[in-house]
C-alpha cells in the first residue's frame, strides 16, 4: 500500500505504530482530526447548529480508539489497513457528460446526483427543474432547517456520540449530506441515481451522507452507485445514511458498489419502518478492497415487511463484510433476507447478521438465509447467523450454507455439450441470479446481472 | 412415554427431588485459594513433584487471567477466595466390597436411584461414584482389568499409572487455555480416569455418579478418557446435587483423546439444583469439555441432556485432527424459571475428509435465557470438510428468551458446512390435534416436546434415554399449559 505522502515523519511514525500497537489507534484518530480542523479552517461557515453538532462529534472522536480484531463486532475485519493512512478530503475534478454517460445506467431513466471525489456536481446532474412533483431534495444544511430537523438532529445528536467511530467521524465530516424527501403519497417511478465517481491519483477521503423520509403513503426508489476509479490509487468512503418510512411508503434501495480494487468503504446504514410500510434493500459488492456494510433496520409499528437482498462477487485479496441487523421492535412484522455471494481467489467474505426479537414483537416472522460458494482454495468465509428472540410466538428461521457447486449439476451441463468453465460459470451465475431477480427495476437488474456475468466470464 | 407423564404428576408440585443432604463425616480445607492451598492439597493427594509443578504453573497463569464474561449469562459475581478447595469423607474410602462402605452413603445412592448393589447385578453398568472430591468406590474393576481397561479415580491413576497421565493430562485442554480450565488445572480434587488399550471394545457402560454435597465446595473435577487404536468405550456421566442457597461453582474439565479408528461416547445427563423459582441457589455450571480426535478415522460423539444448574456454560468441542475422523454434538438444553444456558459445541476441522454433526435443541419457558453458541471451523488444509449443523429453540411462554450464535469460519474451498437454525413454539393446530383425540394438554405438551427431542434421545444409551425423559417432564413441570 503506497503512503499518501512519502514524508520522513511519516514513516517514523510507521515505525512506532509497529512497535506499540496500543498506540496506533489514538494516532489514527490523531490523523482525522488533524484533518478535522484543516477542513474547518478552510471550509465556509456553516449553520451554527451543524458547525457546533459537528465539533462535538470531532471531540468524541479525538476519545475514541478505532476497532481491532479483538471487538467482537470487528472479529473478522481489520481496519488498520484503513485507518493507518492519511487521508486528504476529496477534491472536485473535471468530469465531462460523455463520461457521465457512457457509467450511466443504459435504459433507465433516473434523477441523477453526480458527485466527483465526494463533491456534488450541479451541472452534470439533473436539474432541479427536471425533478419530479413531489420530491423534494436539500442539502444537509438547508434540510437541518426544514420541517424534519427534530428528527436529523436527533439522528445526528446519537451519531455524534455514536460508539461506532466511522458513524462519529461521518457525522463530523459529513457537510455535503443531501435529504430527499417524498411528498404524502406520491410516487417518484424514477430511482434517484447517486453517481458516485472517483478520479485522480490523489488518495482521498468521502464522508457521503443520504437522508430519506418517504411520508404516508409514497413510494420512492434510491440507488447508491460507487464507480470504478480508473486509476489504481487508495480512496475512502465513509458513508452514512438514513431513511425513515411512514405508514405505508415503500422505498426501494440500492447499492451498487463497484469501486477499484485499491478502494475502501465503511458504510452505515439505519432504516425506520412505520406501520404498514415496506423496505427493500439491494445490495451488491463486486469491487473494493476492504468493505464493510452496516444495515440495521428498526421497525417501530406493526405489519411492515422488510426485505434484505445481498450480493457479494469477490475475488484477489478483497475482503467485504456485511452486518445486518433487523430489530422486530414491534409485533405482526414479516423480514425476508436472502445474502449470496461467490468467493474467489484469496479474497474473504463476511457476513454477520442479527435478528432481534424484543419481549413484545409477537406474531413475528422473520427469515435469514447466508448462501456462499468458496471456489478457491485460499478463500475464506466466516459467517454468523445470530437469532435472538424474546417472544414465544414467532417464527424465526436462519439458514447458512458455505459449500461449491453441485457436481452432478456440472456433469449434466456438460453432457449437453458445455465446457467445464461455462458449466461453472452458469451455475455461479444462476446462484447469484436468485438475488437479482428480486430487483424490481428491469433496467437495474440487467445492469448489474452483465456486471455479475462480466466478472466472473473475467475470473 | 406414560412413564414421563406419571413422573410428571408426581412432581407438579414437588420441590427439588434431589435436594437432601448427606450427613457424612467430611474434612475440609479452610475457604480460600493461594499456593499454599495447592501444595497441601497436592500433598493430601500424595501427589508426585511433576504434578504439584503442574498445579502451580496453572495456577500462577490463572492469577494472570481475567474471569470472562462475554457470554449470554448474568450471575453474581464469584469470590474465588470463599471456596473451599477440598473436601473429603473423612471414613478411610478404601473398600473391596460394598459392606465396608458407609452405610450412609449408600443410603444416599439408593435415594439417588442408583443402589450400587443392583449395579452390579443390572444394567451391565460399572458406577465410579464421587462423592464431593474423594471416589469412594469403583465397581466392575476386576473385570475391565482382565481386558486391560483401567477405570479408576483420578488420584489413583496419577499414582498407578503415572506415565499415562503425565502423557495425556492437559494435552487436549492445556493448563493455560481459559480461565476456569486453568482454575481447575491448578485445584482439581479428583475424576475419572479411562483407559482402553489397543483393539479393546470396553463391554459394559461406563459411569460415573457426581454429587456435590459439602456446603460451599467447588467441584473441579477433571476427567480423562483416553481410547487407543481400533478401541471403543461408551460413557456416562449424571449429576444431581443437594439443594443449597449459596451458588455453588462447579468447573470440571474433561479431556477425551481417540487415536486412529476409535470411537469414544460421551453422554451426559446433568441434573444439578437450578435454584428456585426466583433464581436463589443453584450450580454454576462453567465446564470444559474437548475430545481430539487424534488417529485416522476415530471418532468422539457428545450427547448431553441439560436440565439442571442455575447457570451452564459449556461447549464439549471435538478437535478433528486425524483424517477422515468424526465429531458429533447432540444436546438438549432445558431452561426453566431463572435458570440460564449458553452452551453449544465447537468442531474444529483439521484432517482431510472429517465430518461433524451438530443437533441442538433449546427449549426455554419461564423467565429463563437459553443460548447456543457454536463454531464450526473448517481449517487452511482441511480437505472435503463436511459439517451439518441443526439448532431448534422452543419457546414455552412470553418471558424466556432463546438465542443462536452459530460462527461458521470456513478457509477451505473444498469444505462443505451447513447451518439452519428456527425458532417457534408449540404449534396451536398440533395441540389441538393431540387434544382432539382425547390426550390432555399437559400430556399433549410433554408428547410434543419428547419428539422434539427424540432425535438427541436417540443418541443416549437406554437408561439414561429413559431418565432423560423423566427429566425433561419434571424440569417443565409447571412451565406447560
Amino acid at each position: 500500500m503506497p503512503l499518501p505522502a512519502e514524508k520522513a515523519s511519516n514513516r517514523i511514525s510507521e515505525k512506532i505504530n509497529q512497535a506499540m500497537p496500543t498506540a496506533i489507534a489514538s494516532d489514527n484518530i490523531g490523523h482525522f482530526i488533524e484533518l478535522y480542523e484543516k477542513t474547518k479552517a478552510h471550509s465556509p461557515a456553516l449553520p451554527s447548529r451543524l458547525a457546533s453538532l459537528q465539533n462535538r462529534a470531532a471531540a468524541h472522536l479525538e476519545a475514541m480508539r478505532f476497532p481491532s480484531r479483538r471487538d467482537e463486532d470487528w472479529k473478522y475485519t481489520s481496519v488498520r489497513r484503513i485507518v493507518s493512512q492519511k487521508w486528504d478530503l476529496g477534491q472536485v475534478a473535471p468530469l465531462n457528460l460523455t463520461q457521465v454517460e457512457s457509467a450511466a445506467i443504459e435504459e433507465l431513466e433516473d434523477i441523477r446526483f453526480v458527485f466527483v471525489n465526494g463533491q456534488f456536481v450541479p451541472a452534470l446532474s439533473t436539474p432541479s427543474s427536471q425533478w419530479p412533483k413531489g420530491l423534494t431534495i436539500k442539502s444537509l444544511a438547508e434540510a437541518l432547517e426544514g420541517q424534519d430537523a427534530a428528527w436529523m438532529s436527533a439522528k445526528l445528536e446519537a451519531h455524534a456520540q455514536h460508539d461506532n467511530p466511522f458513524v462519529v467521524m461521518n457525522t463530523a465530516f459529513g457537510q455535503n449530506g443531501w435529504y430527499m424527501e417524498v411528498q404524502k403519497g406520491a410516487i417518484i417511478e424514477k430511482p434517484v441515481h447517486l453517481m458516485m465517481f472517483s478520479t485522480g491519483e490523489a488518495a482521498f477521503v468521502q464522508f457521503p451522507q443520504l437522508w430519506v423520509h418517504a411520508q404516508p403513503g409514497s413510494e420512492f426508489s434510491v440507488m447508491e452507485h460507487y464507480l470504478p476509479k480508473e486509476e489504481n490509487t487508495p480512496h475512502f468512503t465513509c458513508a452514512v445514511s438514513c431513511l425513515r418510512l411512514e405508514a405505508n411508503a415503500r422505498v426501494h434501495h440500492y447499492r451498487l458498489q463497484r469501486e477499484s480494487e485499491a478502494a475502501f468503504q465503511i458504510n452505515y446504514c439505519e432504516v425506520e419502518q412505520e406501520r404498514d410500510s415496506v423496505y427493500s434493500s439491494y445490495a451488491t459488492d463486486l469491487g473494493g478492497a476492504i468493505v464493510r456494510n452496516n444495515l440495521n433496520v428498526l421497525l417501530e409499528q406493526s405489519n411492515t415487511e422488510t426485505h434484505l437482498n445481498g450480493i457479494y462477487l469477490i475475488n484477489g485479496e478483497q475482503h467485504v463484510d456485511n452486518q445486518t441487523f433487523m430489530d422486530h421492535a414491534v409485533p405482526h412484522c414479516n423480514s425476508n433476507e436472502l445474502y449470496k455471494g461467490i468467493v474467489t481467489g484469496k479474497a474473504r467474505g463476511v457476513f454477520n447478521g442479527k435478528v432481534l426479537v424484543r419481549p413484545d414483537a409477537q406474531k413475528t416472522n422473520a427469515f435469514q438465509q447466508n448462501s456462499t460458494l468458496l471456489l478457491s482454495p485460499d478463500a475464506v468465509m466466516d459467517a454468523k447467523p445470530q437469532l435472538e428472540i424474546f417472544a414465544d410466538d414467532v417464527r424465526c428461521s436462519h439458514g447458512a450454507t458455505i459449500g461449491q457447486l453441485d457436481e452432478s449439476a456440472i456433469f449434466y451441463l456438460r453432457t449437453r455439450g458445455l465446457p467445464l468453465k461455462e458449466a461453472r460459470t452458469l451455475l455461479q451465475f444462476a446462484f447469484l441470479g436468485e438475488v437479482t431477480s428480486n430487483m424490481p427495476h428491469e433496467a437495474v437488474r440487467t445492469f448489474v446481472e452483465k456486471l455479475v456475468h462480466d466478472k466472473l466470464y473475467n475470473h | 412415554m406414560s412413564e414421563s407423564m406419571q413422573t410428571l404428576e408426581e412432581h407438579t408440585s414437588s420441590d427439588y427431588k434431589y435436594g437432601f443432604t448427606t450427613d457424612i463425616e467430611t474434612e475440609v480445607f479452610p475457604k480460600g485459594l493461594n499456593e499454599d492451598t495447592i501444595r497441601r492439597l497436592s500433598a493430601k493427594k500424595e501427589e508426585p513433584v511433576w504434578l504439584l509443578e503442574w498445579r502451580l504453573k496453572a495456577y500462577r497463569h490463572w492469577l494472570t487471567m481475567e474471569e470472562p464474561h462475554w457470554p449470554n449469562v448474568k450471575y453474581e459475581p464469584i469470590d474465588y477466595q470463599d471456596i473451599i478447595y477440598y473436601a473429603s469423607p473423612k471414613k478411610k474410602p478404601k473398600y473391596n466390597s460394598l459392606d465396608e462402605v458407609d452405610p450412609e452413603l449408600l443410603n444416599t445412592f439408593e435415594k439417588l436411584g442408583i443402589p450400587l448393589e443392583e449395579q452390579k447385578v443390572l444394567a451391565g453398568v460399572a458406577v465410579d461414584a464421587v462423592i464431593d472430591s474423594v471416589s469412594v468406590t469403583t465397581t466392575y474393576k476386576e473385570m475391565l482389568a482382565e481386558k486391560g481397561i483401567i477405570f479408576c479415580s483420578f488420584s489413583e491413576a496419577v499414582k498407578e499409572h503415572p506415565e499415562l497421565i503425565k502423557k495425556y493430562l492437559g494435552s487436549v485442554v492445556p493448563q493455560t487455555d481459559n480461565f476456569f480450565a486453568a482454575l481447575n488445572s491448578a485445584v482439581f480434587s479428583d475424576g475419572s480416569f479411562v483407559y482402553i488399550p489397543k483393539g479393546v471394545r470396553c463391554p459394559i457402560e461406563l459411569s460415573t455418579y457426581f454429587r456435590i454435597n459439602t456446603a460451599n465446595t467447588g467441584q473441579f473435577e477433571r476427567t480423562l478418557i483416553v481410547a487407543e487404536e481400533g478401541s471403543y468405550v461408551s460413557y456416562l456421566e449424571g449429576c444431581t446435587a443437594p439443594m443449597r442457597d449459596e451458588n455453588q461453582l462447579h468447573a470440571a474439565v474433561v479431556e477425551l483423546i481417540a487415536l486412529d479408528d476409535a470411537y469414544i461416547k460421551y453422554s451426559t445427563v446433568q441434573n444439578w439444583y437450578p435454584g428456585d423459582a426466583e433464581g436463589r441457589g443453584g450450580i454454576y455450571n462453567f465446564v470444559t469439555k474437548r475430545g481430539l480426535c487424534a488417529g485416522k478415522r476415530s471418532r468422539i460423539s457428545w450427547t448431553q441432556v441439560e436440565t439442571g444448574s442455575a447457570i451452564t456454560w459449556k461447549y464439549p468441542s471435538c478437535i478433528l485432527k486425524g483424517d477422515d475422523s468424526i465429531g458429533e454434538f447432540y444436546s438438549v438444553a432445558v431452561t426453566n424459571n431463572r435458570q440460564e444456558a449458553d452452551t453449544g459445541t465447537k468442531m474444529i476441522h483439521i484432517g482431510k475428509n472429517t465430518r461433524s454433526t451438530i443437533v441442538s435443541k433449546g427449549i426455554s419457558a419461564g423467565r429463563s435465557h437459553n443460548s447456543y453458541r457454536g463454531l464450526v471451523k473448517v481449517g487452511k488444509r482441511a480437505e472435503n470438510a463436511h459439517n451439518f449443523s441443526q439448532c431448534d429453540s422452543l419457546l414455552m411462554g412470553d418471558k424466556c428468551g432463546a438465542h443462536t450464535f452459530p460462527y461458521l469460519e470456513v478457509e477451505n474451498n473444498t469444505a462443505k458446512v451447513e447451518h439452519e437454525a428456527t425458532t417457534s413454539k408449540i404449534g396451536e393446530d398440533q395441540l389441538f390435534y393431540l387434544q382432539q383425540r382425547g390426550l390432555k394438554e399437559e400430556d399433549a405438551i410433554n408428547m410434543i416436546v419428547n419428539g422434539y427431542c427424540k432425535e438427541v434421545f436417540q443418541e443416549l444409551p437406554m437408561e439414561f434415554a429413559a431418565e432423560a425423559q423423566k427429566l425433561l417432564a419434571i424440569s417443565l413441570e409447571g412451565s406447560v399449559g
